[in-house]
């Protein structure tokens, strides 16, 4: 339900932007958010810390030694960084920004939308990326972990 | 007064004080810098903790990040800091960095977990903050001089001030005093004047009392010598006395030794011995009395009784026939110091027993013919019986034949005469021990002492009878002859020890004689 109310505002966003916010404020369902992968990315399922550690610079390669390519999802990056951090966007910017000041690291390409992000994992073998659950089709992209919508954020 | 250098009590007090003083400051400076040592290190700490929080947040990153430049930046930022001597950062997967001022001995340090800035509580490295050792001990050496400074100075202002104040009110005015009562001679008029600041404290209570002191000195001073003299002229009276007395004064402790006498008791002992100077008189006394047991046990005496024990006795001279007689006085007494001592007191009583022994001889012995008399004779059987209870004793009663003829023809000189030369003889017959007596007229008693002998009373009656019959020459040229009838018993013959029944039993016995032809013996059947 939230996957498509997103969806319609990101096709008539001027329009239905009340009526979107309306909906998230008043309707507390939300969609579960799968991490997907290549389908010839051959890695074991990888877990919650795995994810935080890649997506947050701490780790580059994958368990296959491969250099990773996050990709963060704009329509879901809030909730995602609030899952694997349980901090605010705003805290996750400002990290990256000291980072990327001391030249040596950038952070995660943000893409806007969905069928690009699929694209992109299907076109990148080391791409990893993570969408809505209601748009994945097992047979373009591997599963490497899932956030139920009524998980806790991560903590170790 | 002794001359002694006395050291000046100020003197003393200000050494004291000052050397308390500077102890005193030497201590306060020392705690000072160790409290201040504590304390740098404290706030080295503090400061060291306090820069730690302000960079944590970056450093996290940087160790979650494995990001060597931001690290390389939070140690150069910390490092500005002057306190900081040597910074550490560790990343527990990555990197492990150091920087350095200048290679110095570590001080305080601290160390700082870094946290995961995403996983709350997780430890993904280190910071440590080193300061230099050299900024404590600077920081606290200047606490501590600027404490001495101050410390000292107001110590010693302060001592100074009391010193003062001590030496006006109290060193002085006492040396004052003191050095006056030392030039006071004991038992002068001289005394303290008073001080006038201090009429009223402790000082003039002193002096005041110091002066009523020498006044009672002064005139117990006066008092004493008045005494002294009363008790010299006494002494001198009683010393005249003692020496002046006609009494031989003295003095002897438990052994018999002798303390003290007078010249009177010199005079008397050296009498006895004037041609041997070198003798002393203690030797002399030695001599004389240590010979007469009866002296030790009248000592003994006098030591076991509060009585006067009296006692004479004869001093045997050498070239001197009869002895001189002591009458000697013994009473024991405790003398002032607690011991026991005999006081004695001789007199010379030669003269009175001389003369006793006179009347005691005229009392008991016949003038003519230095017999005993009847009654003296008896007590001294008497009392041999007493004391020799088993002992015979013979009695012999002599009486003379035709000696009644020789008083009628030749008168009563020649029969005097007769009995005097039958008395010699009847002494030359006998033993020194035996009696004999005069009964009376021409009748006499020979008592035998311990006569055991059976034979011996015929023996002596044999000597009698040859004795007796050889003429007697008279004054007149005249020989005359007597003979004597001699009646004998014995204790055991008689059976009895009564004297008047012995006599009796021999009277008997002579009579039979006299009847029977004279001039014969017999004894009693």
């Amino acid at each position: 339900m939230f996957g498509l109310l997103v969806w319609t505002s990101y096709f008539k966003p001027m329009k239905f932007i009340t009526l979107s916010l309306l909906l998230l404020f008043t309707s507390p369902l939300l969609a579960d958010i799968v991490v997907i992968g290549n389908l010839q990315n051959s890695n074991p399922v990888m877990s919650a810390r795995d994810v935080q550690e890649i997506y947050m610079g701490r780790k580059r390669a994958l368990a296959d030694n491969a250099i990773a390519y996050p990709i963060d999802n704009s329509d879901l990056r809030k909730e995602f960084y609030r899952y694997l951090t349980h901090r605010p966007i705003a805290q996750i910017n400002a990290y990256w920004a000291r980072l990327k000041f001391s030249g040596h690291r950038a952070p995660p390409e943000i893409l806007l939308d969905t069928k690009g992000i699929i694209s992109k994992v299907k076109a990148n073998k080391n791409a990893i990326a993570y969408i809505n659950d209601q748009y994945v089709e097992e047979s373009e992209v591997r599963i490497l972990f899932v956030i139920k919508e009524s998980d806790e954020p991560y903590q170790n | 007064m002794s001359h002694i250098r006395i050291k000046s009590i100020h003197h003393k007090l200000v050494l004291t004080v000052v050397s308390i003083m500077l102890l005193l400051a030497a201590v306060t400076a020392g705690l000072v810098y160790y409290y201040e040592a504590k304390q740098a290190h404290d706030q080295t700490e503090k400061t060291l903790n306090q820069l730690l929080d302000t960079v944590s947040l970056t450093a996290s990153i940087a160790a979650y990040s494995k990001n060597e430049q931001i690290a390389q930046d939070v140690l150069s930022g910390l490092l500005k800091n002057t306190v900081v001597q040597r910074v550490e950062i560790k990343s527990d997967e990555g990197f492990s960095l150091s920087q350095e001022r200048q290679s110095l001995p570590i001080g305080t340090s601290v160390v700082k977990n870094l946290i995961s800035p995403f996983n709350v509580g997780e430890v993904i490295g280190r910071v440590s903050l080193h300061a230099s050792a050299n900024y404590n001990r600077e920081k606290a050496i200047q606490s501590a001089i600027f404490s001495i400074i101050t410390s000292v100075s107001l110590i010693a202002l302060t001592t100074l001030i009391i010193l003062w104040q001590v030496k006006r009110q109290v060193s002085a005015p006492l040396s004052y005093v003191s050095n006056t009562l030392h030039a006071i001679e004991a038992g002068s008029v001289k005394r303290i004047p008073l001080l006038n600041s201090h009429k009223r404290d402790e000082l003039g209570r002193l002096g005041g009392d110091i002066n009523a002191l020498l006044d009672t000195l002064g005139s117990q001073f006066d008092a004493e010598r008045v005494l002294r003299k009363k008790v010299e002229v006494a002494e001198q009276q009683l010393r005249h006395i003692y020496n002046s007395s006609s009494a031989g004064l003295f003095v002897l402790d438990e052994q018999g030794e002798l303390l003290n006498y007078n010249s009177t008791f010199t005079r008397i002992l050296d009498n006895t011995e004037q041609a041997n100077e070198s003798l002393t008189t203690n030797d002399v006394f030695k001599r004389l009395l240590s010979q007469q047991d009866e002296f030790a046990i009248l000592i003994k005496q006098a030591l076991g009784s509060y009585q006067l024990e009296a006692h004479d006795f004869p001093l045997v001279e050498a070239g001197r026939s009869a002895p001189r007689w002591m009458h000697c006085l013994l009473s024991k007494m405790v003398d002032s110091s607690g011991d026991i001592v005999l006081e004695g007191v001789i007199f010379d009583v030669t003269e009175r027993v001389h003369n006793e022994e006179i009347i005691k001889r005229e009392a008991h012995y016949d003038h003519l013919t230095g017999m005993l008399r009847r009654n003296p004779a008896k007590m001294q059987f008497e009392s041999y019986i007493t004391n020799n209870p088993s002992a015979n004793a013979s009695f012999l009663l002599l009486d003379l034949d035709g000696f009644k003829q020789v008083n009628d023809i030749y008168g009563h000189h020649a029969g005097d005469q007769v009995l005097s030369i039958v008395a010699e003889r009847l002494f030359k017959c006998v033993r020194a021990s035996d009696v004999i007596c005069r009964l009376g007229g021409d009748e006499f008693l020979i008592i035998l002492m311990n006569d055991h002998d059976v034979n011996l009373k015929s023996e002596v009656a044999n000597k009698i009878l040859d004795s007796i019959s050889q003429p007697i020459s008279l004054d007149s040229d005249e020989l005359v002859s007597v003979g004597v009838s001699i009646g004998m018993t014995d204790l055991r013959i008689s059976q009895s020890t009564h004297f008047e029944t012995l006599i009796k039993d021999a009277d008997q016995v002579m009579y039979e004689v006299k009847n029977g032809g004279k001039n014969s013996y017999q004894i009693k059947a």
